[in-house]
């Protein structure tokens, strides 16, 4: 067991990349590779993703039917296990999304007030 | 959701595997890596923790370790057997005899009686305290009034518990019935499962109408429907059946066969209808209204009983009545023999507890390194808790399922060699109550025997330290050997008490010689006249006197039940209550018996009707109404209808009213002057009784073809049926005592030997140091001795006060018996020494030398 304040981390880390991953899949299936790929181009190298954060965040996320997962052939002929996003998943995404704006915004205005102040 | 289906490790390492491999490709192609599978690991991180993290929070965690925790429970077991099997036999015995116990008293105690709730049904006695009479019956007359006047009672009925002989062709048979009043089946509330009862109508008419129990339809009428309307023949009179009532309506005893209306009998014309108020020969049975209190019931009834009794001083009256609720009429003899039962198998199951405890304790200590590893590795507290509980679980469920089986065993061989008359014994089996009893036992003891271990391994101990068995473990083990030899004498000397008055009845002078004694009821009921009773008796005894290998026979109303009349006037002096036995008899009574007669004469040939009316007494009856007097002459009689009675003689006493009874005032009579259509045949024989018992059956069964059928027993057998309950009891708490005995010096066994382990280097350095064995040895005896005597005497101070509550089942032994206590007291510190003599000696022999040098 990790030591409690490296749990308290990671569960805010975990949000965030729960929400990126249910994004990236709404383009169609995609492997964990690719998500993790896809991720990292689209936020232009800001985002390092960790493979391994990764592929517990999309286990709870099978587990929790926002997505299904099924094994086939990937592009470069190699077999790899693909994610789809459910209709749970797909109205997860919807909530989360504008919660993230709310949270967003606000954390905006906080930052914006406080550059107006200094 | 642990049912859906997870996702196999083997799947998750292929994914990973694919990722690399896709990471590699990715890597390749951008052609800045040299080793690209080496940087897709690198960049993937560390994957044995993300396996590890994905199998934990993949899965339902405590379910694997307790899976886990299982498995290693059950190495453990099997890696030592001489510990598991002790634990897990101890544990069995205690939860077996537990619920063997219980399933009896479900059935007998705990389940509901099978009328319409059963809680609000009451018997109904006259009683009179000055009278000494006690569940006493009414009249008819006055059940009437009861009926009217009160206010408490939805409504009553009467009963009389009766024999018939069905006629069936060949030998009649004797059955039970019941004479009951049409209210009887609402008051009761049951309803037949066949047919219909009957109806006041057909009370009032006298109708001959009969409901048959369960048993009698199917073995009458087999079982069939058309049995209603069919006619059934008792006491050569034919009564048309209206219904039958369902296997489990049987009141008022188990064996009734049949219910008749009241009016319907012939007695109803001949003696019932005749003689009001003082007829007292109905049991009442009553339902109360819902919102009266049993007292408030009682009040009532009581002040209606009262107010008869001084409106009819002539009938003398009983002064009150009691209520009393069915449930405890039922079970009543058997509650505190049960209870008690009950009680000892929960102090052994506590003794089973303490002592697998104790077991734990000791495996807890020695496997105190491993844990200490165990902390060292990482391992969290609650974790080495849960192994712990799981392990004793594990143990007790083995116990569990072993002490089902014995409890079915248990329940079995009561109900086979229990006294046949525990109301509804023959209901006990092994349901889901009882298996949900285990169950709630099982884990109650896991818990009990778990606590304590648990508790110190998981607070006391810290990691490194290599002692933690020093002075808590020490306490502890005091405390469980001095808890488990409280215990054991609490049971033990229950058992010594009862196996005292066990010893004392048998001690009991009867007054009579029970060898060599045979004793058979015949019957002739209905259909002779007076004389031809009389003489039958003559000729049947007679006949078994004819016979070789028979001393002498005789007759008597009934040779080893009497009960005393209400009450006698001797002559001069004003009625007393209650009056003594009355018991005619035929024959060479006295010599057949072995009773002597002390003074005066035997009766004879002359004493018939017409003649004086005479009377042989007994010594007690001698000494209670003449003291200080010659009774011979005096003149006595038992109501003031009665004529007036002369003693011509006196006898010894004998005890006739139950062994365990004291010996009553008894009047003899000639059954000339008297009549009885029912009486035991007593038969002394040179030979053994058994060896007679056919050929006087047969014999006195030739002399009357329309005679039922009955039994020949030996009197000692009789006797024996006495004590059942008795011996039944002493048998089953011996027992327990037994197995307590056991428990607790394989438990002082066990922590001794366990002290010994734990003390190997002390004992060493001592040794080294000049201790002689002998020193070593006592030493060790101490160590057990001391808890265990402390054990004893707060054993023995808890069975003083608690022995006071069975005191009802001793017989002339008081509750605080120096012997038993003695006994008991003794017994448990020999066991405690022999128990601890083994440990000891190993103690002595330790090798100081062998054991320094591990060190």
């Amino acid at each position: 067991m990790p030591p409690r304040d490296d749990k308290d981390r990671a569960n805010l880390l975990q949000g965030t990349l729960d929400l990126l991953i249910l994004r990236t899949l709404v383009l169609g299936p995609r492997h964990g590779q690719g998500i993790a790929r896809l991720i990292q181009q689209q936020s232009e190298d800001v985002f390092l993703v960790d493979h391994g954060s990764l592929y517990l965040a999309l286990q709870r996320l099978e587990e929790r039917s926002w997505v299904s997962a099924k094994w086939g052939a990937s592009e470069n002929n190699r077999k790899a296990r693909f994610y789809t996003l459910t209709p749970t998943g797909r109205a997860q995404l919807t909530d989360k999304i504008s919660e993230w704006n709310r949270i967003a915004g606000a954390i905006a205005r906080i930052l914006g007030a406080e550059k107006s102040e200094a | 959701m642990f049912w859906r289906k997870r996702r196999s490790e083997e799947d998750f390492e292929r994914e990973i595997a694919s990722h690399l491999a896709h990471e590699a490709d990715d890597l390749r192609d951008s052609g800045k890596h040299s080793d690209p599978e080496a940087a897709a690991r690198r960049a993937f991180g560390n994957i044995t923790a993300i396996r590890e993290a994905s199998y934990e929070c993949s899965r339902w965690l405590w379910l694997d370790h307790l899976g886990l925790d299982l498995r290693q429970a059950f190495r453990q077991l099997k890696k030592r057997p001489g510990f598991s099997a002790t634990a897990i036999l101890t544990l069995a015995l205690g939860i077996g005899a537990d619920s063997g116990i219980f399933s009896v008293i479900r059935a007998v105690l705990l389940k509901p009686l099978p009328y319409k709730d059963p809680e609000k049904l009451a018997m109904v006695y006259a009683d009179d305290p000055a009278r000494e009479l006690h569940e006493g019956r009414t009249s008819f007359p006055n059940f009437t009034d009861w009926k009217n006047q009160n206010r408490s009672f939805e409504d009553l009925a009467v009963f009389s518990p009766q024999t018939f002989l069905l006629g069936t062709g060949g030998a009649p048979e004797r059955m039970r019935s019941a004479r009951v009043t049409a209210s009887f089946w609402p008051v009761l509330g049951v309803t037949p499962i066949l047919g219909r009862v009957f109806t006041s109508e057909e009370e009032k008419l006298g109708e001959r109408v009969v409901v048959i129990s369960y048993p009698l339809w199917q073995r009458q009428f087999g079982g069939l429907k058309d049995a209603v309307g069919a006619d059934l023949w008792m006491d050569d009179r034919s009564y048309r059946v209206i219904g039958v009532m369902p296997p489990d309506f049987q009141f008022p005893f188990q064996d009734t066969r049949a219910w008749e209306p009241v009016t319907a009998h012939p007695y109803w014309a001949t003696r019932d209808a005749k003689a009001p108020r003082t007829w007292a020969v109905w049991l009442a049975v009553g339902r109360i209204k819902s919102g009266v209190s049993w007292t408030g019931a009682q009040q009532d009834i009581g002040a209606v009983e009262s107010r008869l009794s001084a409106a009819y001083p002539a009938a003398a009256l009983p002064q009150t009545a009691t209520v009393v609720p069915l449930t405890l009429v039922a079970t009543g003899r058997y509650q505190l023999s049960l209870r008690l039962l009950f009680g000892s198998v929960f102090v052994m199951l506590l003794i089973a507890c303490v002592n697998a405890a104790g077991l734990l304790l000791a495996r807890g200590s020695a496997r105190e390194r491993e844990f200490g590893l165990r902390r060292a590795l990482g391992a969290r507290r609650s974790r080495l808790a849960a192994q712990l509980i799981t392990e004793t679980v594990a143990l007790a469920g083995c116990g569990g399922v072993l002490g089902l089986m014995l409890a079915g065993a248990v329940s079995q061989a009561i109900k086979t060699y229990g006294p046949g008359d525990i109301p509804r014994l023959a209901e006990t089996h092994i349901d889901w109550q009882v298996i949900l009893f285990n169950i709630v036992v099982t884990f109650g003891a896991a818990a009990f025997a778990s606590l304590w271990p648990v508790f110190s391994s998981s607070s006391r101990r810290e990691a490194g330290s290599r002692r933690w068995t020093s002075i808590s473990t020490h306490r502890m083990r005091n405390l469980l050997v001095t808890g488990e030899f409280a215990l054991a004498l609490v049971l033990v000397a229950g058992a010594a008490l009862l196996v005292h008055s066990l010893v004392r009845v048998r001690e009991t002078e009867l007054g009579f010689r029970p060898d060599h004694l045979l004793v058979m009821r015949i019957d002739l009921h209905v259909g002779k006249s007076i004389e031809q009773q009389a003489s039958y008796f003559e000729r049947a005894i007679e006949r078994a006197e004819s016979l070789p290998n028979v001393r002498s026979a005789a007759a008597i109303s009934g040779f080893l039940r009497t009960d005393p009349e209400d009450s006698v006037e001797i002559e001069g002096r004003p009625v007393q209550h209650p009056g003594p036995c009355d018991d005619l008899i035929a024959g060479r009574y006295f010599q057949t018996a072995g009773v002597p007669l002390l003074k005066g004469r035997v009766f004879s040939s002359q004493d018939r009707r017409g003649s004086v009316p005479v009377a042989i007494v007994n010594q007690a009856m001698a000494r209670t109404y003449w003291p200080n007097e010659d009774p011979i002459g005096k003149r006595f009689r038992f109501k003031r209808s009665d004529p007036w009675l002369t003693v011509v003689g006196i006898t010894g006493d004998m005890r006739r009213q139950g062994i365990e009874r004291s010996i009553a005032p008894q009047v003899f009579r000639p059954h000339r002057q008297d009549e009885d259509n029912m009486m035991d045949v007593i038969v002394r024989t040179a030979g053994e009784p058994e060896k007679t018992a056919a050929l006087v059956r047969s014999e006195i069964l030739a002399l009357d073809k329309s005679v039922a059928n009955f039994k020949v027993s030996t009197v000692e057998e009789e006797l024996g049926e006495q004590t059942n309950e008795r011996r039944f009891d002493t048998f089953l708490i011996g027992s327990f005592g037994f197995a307590a005995l056991f428990l607790s010096a394989v438990g002082i066994y066990g922590l001794m030997h366990q002290l010994v382990v734990q003390r190997t280097h002390d004992i060493a350095v001592r040794m080294a140091l000049g201790a002689k064995p002998e020193t070593v040895r006592s030493f060790v005896l101490r160590q057990g001795l001391k808890p265990a005597l402390a054990g004893v005497l707060i054993g023995a101070g808890a069975a003083l006060f608690l022995s006071r509550l069975i005191s009802k089942l001793l017989y002339e032994v008081s509750p605080a018996d120096p012997l038993a206590f003695g006994i008991s007291v003794l017994l448990l510190l020999a066991v405690a020494a022999v128990a601890c003599r083994l440990p000891s000696v190993r103690a002595s022999r330790i090798d100081p030398m062998l054991v320094l040098r591990e060190e």
